[in-house]
């Protein structure tokens, strides 16, 4: 009876430290533990967004530097000298006038235009080609100069193998008439989709890259229009491309 | 041997014994709630901080995107630019020298040869074909052809073949690899 006595006066008295230590330990579970994983987390996120705030800063002070009229010049004439579509008209009414500004005789010409438009951002490869075969009449020294032409125009135009049937050299040793082949290939690239991820930082425009540039600013632009000299009549231009 | 006498009696002592065990228990109890306090404190403050400067960071965020955003034409000419002059710069080192290459075919105006083919390959390599009216034109073909070795801007220089036709003129062909 007296043990009976003893044990719950004990347990009286230490009642109030255990239900503090139980409490402590309860909230110690129940509260503490899941905020300190949240702290770390939120800590986490801090050095996240502290990145993406480097990032950011980065790229408006890289943007305020640039000049938007600068930079619409050069993407345009860049976009003149590799067109985002395919413009199988543009690259006949080019290839003509080429022809005929160095008095070379076109005597037929062939391409397959195939599919006119490719969705931008969907490319595939980062250059499309686009080939005309021409054959061709001409002195050795007028070709000469259209392929020195050739080299310096927009849209950028390469010469892609080139067969001479027959060529005819005089007795005085010089090289004059001649009739061939040779295929011309334009070129177009779709633009990228890029634009919508603000922490992608801005692409550098190196030295090299205006370098580029101003050397393009130096290059010969065929216009479709400059071969609108006759009167227009219906079933010309981009309703039937190939009368010429 | 004298031992010492102990007047408290069992009880009395289990008692001051019972009552040194409280103290212990009570001063343990305080500091580690002292210490439960301190560190809750602590974490609820740092979590406040936290939460704070997360959310001023989202707000400094949001303002550059939406700076960025104005300057958006800007971007995308400059994307533009980045991504054409890629495109451009490998259509001019693509690009063969082909005026150099024909240009070298004035050194074939021999008299007595004529050109009667010529193909250019992708690689700028020169395919021609043609007929030498006698051995003396034949030989002076062959001279241009060694000088032009001479001067290196070829790697190879073949004669893939020489024939004689039914008309008594010299059926060559050459080719100029680069």
């Amino acid at each position: 009876m007296r043990k009976k006595t003893l044990l719950t006066e004990t347990l009286e008295e230490f009642a109030l430290p255990m239900g503090i230590i139980f409490f402590i330990l309860l909230v110690t579970i129940v509260f503490l533990i899941p905020k300190i994983k949240q702290g770390f987390e939120l800590r986490k996120k801090i050095v996240t967004q502290e990145g993406k705030i480097d990032k950011l800063s980065q790229k408006l002070a890289d943007l305020s530097t640039l000049s938007e009229a600068e930079l619409f010049d050069s993407s345009s004439l860049l976009l003149t000298a590799l067109p985002q579509e395919k413009d199988f008209y543009r690259t006949l009414v080019m290839t003509k006038q080429i022809l005929n500004k160095n008095n070379i005789f076109l005597e037929s010409f062939k391409f397959a235009p195939g599919e006119l438009a490719e969705e931008t951002g969907k490319k595939t490869s980062s250059l499309s080609p686009l080939s005309v075969s021409v054959s061709f009449a001409a002195t050795f020294e007028d070709f000469m100069r259209m392929l020195n032409e050739v080299d310096k125009i927009l849209p950028l135009v390469r010469v892609e193998g080139l067969k001479v049937g027959s060529m005819a050299a005089t007795e005085s040793a010089s090289l004059f008439g001649f009739s061939g082949k040779m295929n011309l290939i334009s070129f177009y690239s779709p633009l990228p989709k890029v634009l919508g991820k603000p922490e992608k930082p801005l692409p550098r425009i190196s030295n090299q890259d205006r370098q580029l540039i101003e050397e393009l600013k130096s290059f010969y632009q065929y216009q479709a229009e400059a071969v609108s000299e006759e009167p227009a009549s219906a079933g010309v231009g981009r309703d039937n491309p190939f009368s010429l | 041997m004298l031992k010492g006498l102990n007047l408290i009696s069992l009880e009395t002592r289990k008692t001051i014994q019972f009552i040194r065990l409280k103290k212990k228990v009570k001063t343990v109890v305080f500091l580690f709630l002292t210490l439960f306090v301190l560190v809750s404190l602590s974490v609820l403050l740092a979590f406040l901080w936290l939460n704070r400067t997360v959310k001023s960071n989202e707000e400094k965020i949001a303002a550059l995107e939406e700076e960025i955003k104005s300057l958006e034409r800007t971007e995308s000419y400059a994307v533009t630019i980045a991504d054409r002059v890629g495109g451009v710069k490998k259509i001019l080192q693509e690009r063969k020298d082909y005026l150099e290459v024909l240009s070298d075919l004035k050194t074939f105006s021999i008299p007595g040869f004529e050109l009667e083919g010529l193909e250019l390959a992708r690689g700028a390599n020169l395919k021609i074909t043609g007929s030498c009216r006698d051995n003396q034109a034949l030989a002076s073909l062959n001279y241009e052809v060694e000088k032009l070795m001479e001067q290196k801007k070829y790697r190879n220089i073949i004669f893939p073949s020489v024939s004689l036709r039914a008309n008594g003129r010299y059926s060559v062909s050459l080719e100029l690899e680069r």
